[in-house]
């Protein structure tokens, strides 16, 4: 299935035509302690990445956050 | 009314809350000032410490002053027309929602990034008009291009993601200030109604 990540386009192999947010993490080897993360523009916190499903055509942004300031 | 004229009397009726008054809150703070900024809400626990001198906007009579404090008086020496709300508090989920409620643009400018993230999610859950510029990868110094401007929707995030502060990373005074003046450079842009 194809998605936009963070406003690039990208290939994810699916084959129940979705994927979780942790599943999708999982794929790109992100595992950050802290990311926000969007799914067409809604906020999905951690407790909701195993059942939140993204889908063929999703706007999916993860963003990392790290100290400094 | 000439360009100048026409920004500051633009800004002059607008509100910026500043959510951390350390590295990013104070230099952003300072920069919102100068560009004639109305009215700003600031807010951080902490108090000035000598090692906060080596990139945060305050000055060494200040040292043991409170930082919202600290930081509302060098903004009336700036410019006292600029009214500022300073507040002595631990910002949380429900606590901040109050505070900056009436906010024009919100400026997260945490130094932890739990606390960033706190604040993320509790704009984004319930207050998702609300323009939100954060920040994110500024520690080290060097690699001024990294530093970038992520739009997603109402929140922008500056920084490089990745560069986190450590023992061999540490936050200097340019690469700090280049995101905190970037984040008062996209807040300026987005109350002058210039998105791009």
């Amino acid at each position: 299935m194809t998605i936009q990540l963070n406003n690039n386009q990208e290939d994810f192999t699916a084959p129940e035509q979705s994927l979780s947010v942790s599943e999708l993490l999982a794929a790109k080897g992100w595992t950050f302690p802290l990311i926000i993360v969007r799914v067409n523009g809604t906020l999905v916190k951690r407790e909701q990445w195993a059942s939140c499903k993204v889908v063929e055509g999703d706007e999916v942004e993860a963003l990392h956050l790290v100290s400094g300031g | 009314m000439n360009t100048r004229d026409w920004y500051r009397s633009v800004l002059s009726t607008k509100t910026v809350g500043i959510a951390g008054c350390g590295g990013l809150g104070s230099n952003c703070a300072a920069a919102l000032a100068r560009a004639g900024i109305g009215r700003l809400i600031i807010a951080d626990f902490d108090s000035v410490s000598e090692a906060n001198l080596d990139r945060q906007y305050f000055f060494r009579d200040q040292l043991g002053l409170a930082k919202a404090v600290a930081l509302k008086a060098t903004i009336g020496r700036i410019d006292p027309a600029v009214k500022v709300e300073a507040h002595t508090v631990r910002l949380d989920p429900k606590n901040l929602l109050d505070l900056f409620a009436g906010c024009d643009v919100l400026i997260e400018a945490f130094d932890d990034a739990a606390q960033k993230a706190m604040l993320i999610e509790a704009i984004l859950q319930d207050r998702p008009e609300l323009p939100l510029i954060s920040s994110s990868g500024l520690a080290g110094w060097g690699r001024s291009n990294s530093i970038q401007v992520y739009h997603s929707q109402n929140l922008i995030m500056i920084g490089d993601l990745s560069s986190e502060v450590s023992e061999t990373l540490p936050p200097t005074a340019g690469r700090v200030a280049i995101a905190a003046n970037m984040q008062a450079n996209e807040a300026i842009a987005l109350l002058l109604g210039d998105k791009t």
